[in-house]
């Protein structure tokens, strides 16, 4: 019963889903499966929102452990599960409508600390890609050649300097993004497409069961 | 020379070299001229063609760490929307939107332009593929409450809108997923909406097949496309500033390339 | 230069020193911010599925009496039953229901859009160089990764035109993320410089 009942609930919501908009597709107007598949996507709205607790519960369990034994580093999880804490009470407060006060508090603190700490992890990226440039992007053989003058050509083409030193780098970015790009990339999407309509299938077929797995 | 040391250089030293890059020309431009490409023309055109008193929808779909790739787009879109007269909807399937849309209004709200009348930020919607279906197909039926907590209904902008169909123009400002792929999948195919993009650079490459086929309309490309979407609409801003640093930053990518190259194809030779 | 003088300024621009400062070598400062974000991230997050879950569940449930919604909110609830090693296999229920939904969506969108609708926009009229390459570009590359069959004569040839297309697709996309990487260090520089120094 602890795998038959999550195989049932996937095939039975998953062609439910399917089949509304399929034969609703197909007379153009309202079918009582379309009702039962909205409801029903209407609850993963429902759901999801629950989900985003999980990530907190489990913070909780591992820095709440860490500061209760007074591990190293203590102090930073001390510092996160105070932030957590923080930001949920005073995001709630102005979500809820507790007053101006709240909502700019949790503008300003949004703007000032989740905003510039994030935005900096990433731009680190450039970083790296900088460093990646200079010490992995080799021209090792043809093929390696040709994606290197590719990547050179769209990043003179896509910069203003590069128009300044030939007008037709622009033109010539304009083309490789425009031609051989979108004959690849829409090649790759037409296979993951196959893929993920393979994949969807077997799922509700209950032949893919990897998300089932973990808990016994 | 010792090929090998070059190859082996500090990597504190690219580091450095990459600050400078960028931000010397960002203290004193070099004023490089920016052309604008036909993609952004394209996509002003259809904005332009917008009459006043319609309505657009902006999807925020980003976070602090593709914002700077996007947020300057959204801003660029929003003053040319305001300053026609059109109406402006945010909306947001990643946590982080609804934040950036009360970015987005804040100026115009000290000018005594008026929430519910000018613009409203719907908030966020969780569910992913699931939320955009939803809300593609029945707007006023999967948010009845605003970001500021006001009821949906009782904001004049939001009058006679009943679905994206409702909409003059749904723009996806997206760094990922949930975002364009999503919109073209479940509201731009089954309804044919109006759908146009802006994207972060890193998924430019990606969403190309979909402006071939014309499921989306026209897209803006990452910092680069706000900085065109600025000078096409006369409003030079800060994007453009932005320009000669990224410029610089291009070229000194390319100058590690070649010359990492160099010391690669010396060191091997000497060898 | 212009110093700012507001508070949360400063906040962000030495929260972004703090971050940077990574790239030199890690030390406690970059630790403490990083945790904060986490934390704030996580904070910030609960706050505004909690408006969701009021808004679509709670509202719905207690004023205009739909009682259905309890199905989903039990479902949202058992989600934590993995947490609890007795019940654990209870959580298998909303995760089966999210990704039986997500599979009914996806299998309808994505052979419209993504396969269908990419297939029709490939076959064009063969009047023009950029076509040719479309219609015989995607056919190669589509060959390539047909195993199928082995890769010999014509296909073997067909094959290789397409390895060396995706090369420059891989080529295009490397340039698009420098660019996009560029762009994110100007957003934190802008900060720095910008906002906080006003030297901008």
């Amino acid at each position: 019963m602890r795998r038959e009942i999550p195989l049932v609930i996937t095939f039975v919501v998953g062609m439910i889903v399917l089949l509304a908009r399929i034969f609703t597709a197909a007379d153009g107007g309202e079918f009582i499966l379309a009702k039962w598949a909205g409801e029903l996507t209407d609850w993963v709205i429902i759901v999801s929102a629950f989900a985003v607790g999980l990530a907190s519960v489990n913070l909780f369990r591992i820095h709440g452990d860490i500061v209760a034994r007074k591990r190293p580093g203590w102090i930073n999880s001390l510092t996160l599960l105070a932030a957590i804490v923080v930001f949920a009470v005073i995001g709630i407060a102005a979500r809820f409508g507790a007053g101006p006060f709240f909502s700019e508090l949790n503008q300003n603190l949004y703007d000032s600390i989740i905003s510039p700490l994030g935005a900096a992890m990433f731009a680190i990226l450039a970083f790296y890609i900088a460093s990646a440039a200079y010490r992995a992007f080799r021209m090792r053989n043809l093929e390696a050649s040709v994606m290197l003058f590719a990547a050179i050509l769209v990043m003179l083409g896509r910069a203003p300097v590069g128009e300044l030193i030939w007008n037709q780098f622009p033109s010539i970015a304009n083309w490789l993004v425009d031609i051989p790009n979108t004959v690849g990339q829409r090649a790759i999407m037409i296979g993951a497409a196959i893929g993920g309509f393979a994949t969807s299938l077997r799922i509700l077929l209950g032949i893919e069961r990897g998300h089932l797995g973990g808990v016994e | 020379m010792d090929w090998k040391k070059l190859q082996n250089i500090d990597r504190r030293i690219i580091y450095i070299l990459l600050i400078l890059a960028t931000a010397v020309p960002m203290i004193r431009p070099l004023a490089i001229p920016l052309s604008t490409g036909p993609s952004v023309h394209k996509f002003y055109q259809i904005m332009d063609a917008i009459p006043a008193g319609e309505k657009v929808l902006f999807s925020l779909d980003y976070a602090p760490s593709g914002a700077p790739d996007v947020h300057p787009q959204a801003l660029a879109v929003m003053k040319h929307m305001m300053n026609k007269g059109v109406g402006v909807v945010f909306i947001s399937f990643w946590e982080a939107g609804p934040m950036f849309g009360e970015q987005l209004i804040r100026a115009y709200e000290e000018q005594g332009y008026e929430y519910g009348v000018h613009f409203a930020n719907l908030g966020y919607v969780p569910g992913g593929e699931s939320a955009i279906k939803r809300f593609g197909e029945d707007v006023a039926g999967q948010v009845s409450r605003d970001f500021r907590n006001n009821p949906v209904s009782s904001l004049p902008i939001m009058q006679g809108i009943k679905d994206t169909r409702d909409f003059a123009a749904v723009i996806c400002f997206s760094a990922g997923n949930p975002g364009v792929q999503e919109w073209v999948r479940q509201v731009q195919g089954p309804l044919g909406i109006n759908l146009l993009a802006g994207a972060v650079t890193v998924s430019v490459p990606q969403y190309m097949p979909y402006v071939d086929a014309g499921q989306v309309k026209a897209m803006l490309a990452g910092l680069r496309g706000a900085a065109e979407y600025e000078t096409v609409s006369g409003n030079p801003g800060p994007s453009v500033a932005k320009m000669d640093a990224q410029s610089l930053g291009h070229l000194i990518i390319i100058a590690f390339i070649i010359v990492g190259n160099i010391a690669f194809f010396m060191d091997k030779k000497k060898q | 230069m212009n110093i700012s003088t507001d508070i949360w300024t400063w906040i962000a621009a030495l929260g972004t020193i703090a971050m940077f400062s990574f790239i030199f070598k890690e030390n406690p400062v970059y630790r403490w911010c990083e945790h904060l974000y986490v934390g704030a991230a996580a904070g910030y997050a609960i706050s505004v599925n909690a408006k969701s879950i009021a808004d679509k569940a709670w509202t719905p449930l207690t004023q205009d009496g739909k009682i259905v919604l309890l199905i989903p909110c039990i479902f949202g609830i058992l989600l934590y039953a993995r947490f609890i090693k007795s019940i654990a296999w209870l959580s298998r229920w909303p995760m089966s229901f999210l990704v039986g939904v997500g599979s009914g969506l996806a299998i309808f969108g994505v052979v419209n859009s993504q396969l269908l609708q990419q297939i029709k926009a490939t076959l064009l009229p063969l009047n023009s160089i950029n076509n040719i390459i479309m219609v015989f570009g995607v056919l190669s590359i589509l060959l390539y990764f047909f195993f199928s069959m082995e890769h010999r004569g014509a296909v073997k040839y067909g094959a290789s035109v397409g390895r060396w297309i995706m090369m420059i697709t891989f080529g295009v996309s490397f340039g698009n993320v420098v660019m996009g990487r560029i762009s994110l260090l100007l957003g934190a520089l802008e900060r720095i410089l910008g906002d906080w120094l006003g030297m901008v």
